[in-house]
């Protein structure tokens, strides 16, 4: 099986093509990209990985935060994503369907789980970049969400008061065009 | 001394201070809100009372309800740690009315240095420097103003009875002053239930350096030197050390001198923490007096080779300080860096499910520590999860103890900071010693990344989850399913259903 993942460094993702056969119980082959394959036994546990090779043994840990990987091996760590390669056509189809219409339209999530504290904008209010959104309040500290463009907010899905999960939608700004 | 005592917080402090009591033989009883009943505070105690639900306010800032909790588990004495009831004066009055023995400060001396303003006006009668600002609290915002050009821009808005960054605004014109009082405001009014603010100058380029006081009942007041707290971010400390690389010996003993004066000033008891500003010129001025055990203390602790918390039990048993000014020698350099639920860069909280945590061991290093694998970080609390401390017999031993500490440590399941910690260290300016509270407005250098080795492990490891997840999936499934939850994401789930 060939798996293409994203190693999410600075915000940046490099693509990594790894290659594994499976020999045998707990022995794999692992190939990346165009290197030579590597012969490794594997111990699986649950967020811990022992990858045993010709003269080493290597103990990686993972962790999963929705589709990323957190890695974490001799005090470095490492995020990954698994690129899943259906659900990535069908995400293409699905843009492309759309059309241009929408590529201008940004939809505003909260970074983390919270409080909305207050709503500083309204519906077809003209924001500028930078310009306070909302505020929301979690771990006792008050966050400014500012917004990321110029634009005309289109739709307001939250109100003060209001707890909101990590991702959930907050509103939405459609570019301004003149 | 006394057979039970009742710890009225959460975290790492509560459990911090639950390990003292086992050292001294001493029952411990733990109190927490609903969604806190597997913390780790609560498996370290002998018993654990719920207090009410997850807010703090209907739970472990309920005095009633942690007063009935001691009587109810026969404990005799309660510790408030930091934070929630600690510098609560009323409180404080009705644990002794209570016929309960409060560990801290009398309640007398919380009124007089727990009221910022109050505080300024008792150590200036007792000689001691402060910064120029508003005497008494800003309610009109035009006075406001006039106020604040008085004393210069940049200015600070500060909650009367804050604390940690909390309702703390920088101010660098007039045209922001009346957001920032407005915003000010309401997180005072948040976490304190007091929305009085008032101003204070900017001193340019400070250092933030304060100074362990400890008092007992029969007139002794020694100081247990400073803790550096110059690296922070929003006005929250992130590493502190003991001793400060910008403080020499005269200037530690004047402030020593002028801290002990301050908490004669209020008749104190207990231990007590004078906070400082101290400029480029080592002119310093006293900020404000935290009538409690710090966050940080353990610095103090690790350098002075002492136990604060155990001071802490035996003063309110009515002993004498066990240690003499005299005989108070600090030794070798301790840094702590605290973990925090958040992210690195934009210091974000990050509440969540932790599903795998190691912490370092070995020479010179000591954890105080609130969670372990398998705790849930709630939204409702402080982000802070551990404190990783390091000892050295010199400064650079300290820093390299701690570079390897951080990378012994992995917190998994959720984002904390520890790659702002190794950013810091790698930082030219805090290796010399020679940075102030801008340090993390400036720009840190890169974090020291993976070797290609090491990268291409890490790929191969998630590249073979992904692949025995999909070995392990009906080959039917794999066709159809939209799914992309591996199998140990699903175990991971399971795991903290049983766990919560």
């Amino acid at each position: 099986m060939r798996y293409t993942l994203e190693r999410i460094v600075g915000g940046e993702a490099l693509s990594v093509e790894v290659e594994i056969l499976r020999l045998g119980p707990g022995r794999f082959s692992v190939r990346h990209g165009a290197s030579e394959a590597e012969i490794l036994d594997v111990e699986a546990q649950t967020e811990l990985m022992h990858l045993h090779g010709a003269d080493r043994s290597v103990a990686v840990r993972i962790g999963a935060r929705g589709e990323e990987r957190h890695v974490h091996l001799a005090g470095r760590d490492l995020v990954f994503r698994v690129v899943d390669e259906r659900r990535r056509r069908q995400q293409a189809r699905a843009a492309g369907a759309a059309g241009a219409g929408t590529s201008g339209r940004k939809v505003v999530r909260s970074p983390m789980p919270g409080k909305v504290v207050k709503v500083s904008v309204e519906v077809g209010q003209r924001v500028e970049p930078g310009q306070a959104l909302l505020i929301i309040e979690a771990m006792k500290m008050e966050n400014e969400l500012k917004s990321p463009m110029r634009g005309i907010v289109t739709e307001i899905k939250v109100r003060a008061g209001e707890t909101v999960e990590g991702g959930a939608e907050l509103l939405s700004i459609e570019a301004d065009a003149t | 001394m006394f057979p039970r005592v009742l710890v009225a917080n959460r975290g790492e402090i509560a459990v911090r201070i639950m390990r003292t009591l086992r050292d001294l033989g001493i029952s411990p009883v733990a109190v927490h809100s609903e969604s806190d009943r597997h913390a780790l505070h609560v498996r370290s105690a002998d018993v654990s009372v719920c207090v009410g639900p997850e807010p703090s306010r209907e739970s472990y800032l309920r005095g009633d309800a942690i007063i009935e909790a001691a009587k109810r588990t026969g404990a005799t004495a309660i510790h408030p740690g930091y934070g929630f009831l600690s510098e609560n004066a009323a409180f404080a009055q009705s644990v002794i009315d209570a016929d309960l023995t409060w560990i801290g400060p009398p309640p007398s001396a919380i009124v007089s240095m727990g009221d910022k303003l109050l505080a300024r006006r008792t150590v200036m009668a007792a000689g001691v420097p402060i910064v120029p600002g508003t005497e008494d609290p800003v309610t009109d915002v035009d006075a406001a103003m006039k106020l604040a050009i008085e004393i210069g821009f940049p200015v600070m808005v500060k909650a009367s009875a804050g604390g940690g960054g909390k309702g703390m605004r920088k101010v660098d014109s007039a045209k922001a002053l009346r957001a920032a009082i407005e915003t000010a405001r309401r997180e005072a009014k948040g976490a304190f239930g007091d929305d009085s603010v008032y101003l204070e100058k900017f001193v340019v380029g400070p250092h933030h350096v304060e100074i362990q006081v400890f008092a007992d009942a029969h007139g002794g007041c020694v100081y247990l030197g400073e803790r550096e707290c110059s690296v922070q971010r929003r006005h929250q400390k992130v590493i502190e050390e003991c001793p400060s690389p910008f403080i020499d010996e005269v200037l530690r003993r004047r402030m020593g001198e002028v801290a002990v004066a301050a908490a004669r000033a209020c008749n104190y008891v207990g231990a007590g923490t004078c906070e400082f500003l101290v400029g480029a010129d080592r002119n310093f001025y006293f900020l404000e007096m935290n009538t409690r055990l710090q966050v940080e203390h353990p610095v103090t602790e690790l350098v002075y080779g002492v136990d604060l918390v155990e001071w802490q039990l035996r003063v309110a048993a009515g002993e004498r300080l066990p240690l003499t000014q005299a005989e108070l020698v600090p030794r070798g350099h301790a840094l702590e860096c605290r973990i925090y639920a958040e992210d690195s860069e934009t210091f974000l909280p990050c509440p969540g499910a932790i599903s795998h945590c190691t912490f370092p061991q070995g020479p010179g290093v000591r954890v105080d520590a609130g969670i372990d694998g398998g705790s849930i970080v709630p939204m409702a609390y402080d982000p802070l999860l551990a404190k990783l401390c390091t000892w050295g017999s010199d400064r650079a031993q300290a820093i390299r103890r701690m570079g390897r500490a951080l990378d012994e440590t992995v917190i998994l399941g959720i984002t904390t900071n520890t790659a702002l910690h190794r950013r810091v260290l790698a930082h030219d300016d805090f290796v010399k010693g020679l940075y102030d509270t801008h340090l993390l407005e400036s720009p840190l250098p890169p974090l020291q990344t993976a070797t290609e080795a090491q990268a291409r492990d890490a790929a191969t490891a998630v590249a073979l989850e992904r692949f025995l997840a999909d070995e392990a999936r009906p080959a039917v499934g794999a066709a159809t399913s939209s799914s992309s939850a591996s199998l140990w994401q699903v175990h991971g789930r399971g795991r903290v259903l049983r766990g919560g």
